[in-house]
């Protein structure tokens, strides 16, 4: 099978042109097929066209996953533009930050991302163009595919620590050579069926949906708003017969234990790819036993910045173990240790083909993440690993404030600036106490001591996603500090600590 | 409390950020970002303690939750059962 492209959209043109009755997408009990994608996407790429999107334009995509949302990026693509993802359950004032940095002057979008029209108007976006396509001419002109693999294809946004998302530019080649690598590592076949349950606006799906097209399979789709509910993620997993999963631990467990998923046999699952967190090892033996080896499983890492870029095939756990190897690189990537005590621990830096281009118009950020050495360029992590004498690597934390809640990557001091911006506070502290099934939990202090928690809540609730929220905002006079003056931050997580056992 | 105060009274404290109880049946609360993951998990504990329910995961879904009158109408035929 030539699973090489050059063009992330490729491979759909080149599958509906093959097989157009084959099945493409599952959604909702229904599928749709090769050839009722395509012309979906040639439908809206008529509408781009017609609003003037140029090669290498910014589109914003906004609304929750459907195909519809899977074929507007595919028509964004085929124009040789640039798509940003942009979940509808933000709230708007960031919706509008994140399409004004980026420039943004067209957005396509779905039902769900109707409430934030006029955030967008006011963000300068001057085109808006529905996914729906009854009625709508599809475009007359065929796609050029001009761009290349090192060629722009789509930023995806994170959390920034200078208080404000950072878009991750990612090309057509940093994503295909991840997609590539996993579809021969894992030895997808056509017949697969890749449940596709994180938002659009997260990196896991750029696999789900890539490789499925790339191999003319099937991707089941999980709607945002069922993806909250475990059970009904599991029933999406049965009835789309899905046979390989791509998601983060926090989730696997919560199918584990509130949605069923191990009341039956594993059925159609042949593999479990996940990524973005420690899976606890208690919790991954029970799914290993419960699947009896019949289940390829595998451990990815890797940030947004350099999508996966090192694996573990996780075959067995002997009784003693207590966490779980990060790997070995994929093909093509190099991982260097450095600022450690030797050449065996330190910061991960990270150089090959799935490495993005920086962060978009953030020249300072980039330069200070991305370094050029022996004539490579390197992306610094921030994450500390050790690496063994078999040439694995391991995890071992965080050299700064970012942490990882549900698999969402949270720098804390995002949080904290956009606490600061409420009316009448003064300071703000916040720490992640760890959780073992959501990765952490947050908690905030604030002062002064008058400031209302309610009052906090629903100001972020206005600049932040929900997972971005503390849990709990307690307010003080004065905060704890160090010998140094330092904001204490041990002092408030053996409060946070004690604030959940109340 | 009749019900429909009991389950606002629990949704309330579950919401992501404060919201009218007038434009509650109208605001799609899952889709606007007004409940997630978290609040969806401790607003079922809540009314089943308030309501002295035994709910299984299995037993709701995303149309439970739609809006106010959504999961009113979801508690009151649970309590009726």
């Amino acid at each position: 099978m030539n699973t090489q492209c050059e063009h992330l959209a490729e491979p759909l043109l080149r599958t509906a042109a093959r097989w157009p009755d084959r099945q493409a997408l599952w959604w909702n009990g229904r599928t749709i097929t090769y050839g009722e994608l395509d012309a979906s996407v040639e439908a809206i790429r008529g509408n781009l066209i017609r609003a003037g999107v140029s090669p290498g334009a910014p589109v914003g995509i906004l609304g929750l996953k459907s195909p519809g949302l899977v074929a507007a990026i595919q028509a964004v693509l085929r124009q040789d533009a640039v798509y940003v993802p942009l979940d509808a359950r933000l709230p708007s004032a960031r919706i509008a930050a994140m399409v004004a940095a980026c420039g943004i002057q067209t957005v396509v979008m779905e039902e769900s991302g109707r409430r934030h029209e006029s955030a967008l108007r006011d963000a300068a976006v001057k085109s808006l163009v529905s996914t729906e396509t009854a009625g709508v001419s599809p475009s007359r002109s065929a796609s050029a595919l001009n761009a290349r693999r090192d060629d722009l294809a789509y930023v995806l946004h994170t959390s920034g620590s200078t208080g404000a998302p950072k878009g991750v530019m990612i090309t057509h080649g940093n994503a295909l050579a991840f997609v590539e690598w996993a579809v021969e590592h894992f030895r997808f076949e056509r017949d697969d069926r890749l449940l596709c349950h994180a938002p659009l606006t997260f990196d896991l799906p750029v696999f789900d949906l890539y490789a499925t097209f790339l191999l003319g399979a099937c991707a089941v789709l999980v709607a945002d708003t069922a993806a909250l509910f475990p059970s009904e993620a599991v029933r999406v997993l049965r009835e789309g017969s899905a046979t390989s999963l791509f998601m983060v631990p926090s989730a696997i467990m919560g199918m584990m234990s509130r949605g069923g998923l191990m009341s039956k046999p594993p059925g159609s699952l042949r593999r479990l790819m996940y990524s973005g967190e420690p899976f606890p090892v208690p919790r991954l033996r029970e799914f290993l036993e419960w699947c009896r080896g019949d289940i390829h499983v595998a451990n990815l890492y890797g940030p947004i910045e350099t999508n996966a870029c090192t694996y573990f095939d996780v075959k067995s756990l002997d009784s003693t173990a207590s966490a779980v190897p990060i790997g070995y690189p994929i093909a093509n990537t190099e991982i260097r240790l450095i600022g450690g005590e030797t050449e065996l621990d330190g910061e991960v830096v990270v150089a090959g083909p799935t490495v993005a281009m920086g962060y978009w118009r953030q020249p300072e950020l980039t330069a200070e993440r991305w370094v050029e050495r022996d004539g490579k360029r390197w992306y610094r992590t921030g994450d500390l690993a050790r690496r063994d004498q078999g040439g694995r690597l391991w995890y071992a934390g965080r050299r700064d404030f970012m942490v990882k809640s549900r698999g969402f990557r949270i720098e804390l001091e995002e949080v904290e600036a956009a606490i600061g911006r409420c009316p009448g506070v003064s300071e703000a502290i916040v720490v992640a106490l760890p959780h073992e099934e959501l990765g952490n939990v947050l908690y905030a202090w604030v002062t002064p001591g008058a400031v209302a928690e309610s009052d906090v809540k629903s100001a972020l609730k206005n600049v932040l996603p929900s997972y971005m929220v503390p849990q709990r905002v307690f307010s003080r006079q004065d905060l704890p500090r160090t010998q140094s003056g330092k904001l204490d931050r041990g002092a408030l997580m053996r409060a946070a600590g004690e604030a959940v056992l109340e | 409390m009749n019900v429909e105060d009991a389950v606002w009274s629990a949704l309330s404290r579950h919401l992501i950020a404060p919201l009218n109880r007038d434009h509650a049946s109208t605001t799609q609360l899952l889709q606007e970002g007004y409940l997630d993951s978290l609040g969806i998990v401790a607003l079922m504990f809540d009314l089943e303690k308030e309501f002295h329910l035994k709910l299984k995961p299995t037993d709701v879904g995303p149309a439970d939750f739609e809006n106010f009158s959504a999961l009113v109408r979801f508690v009151s035929t649970r309590v009726a059962v």
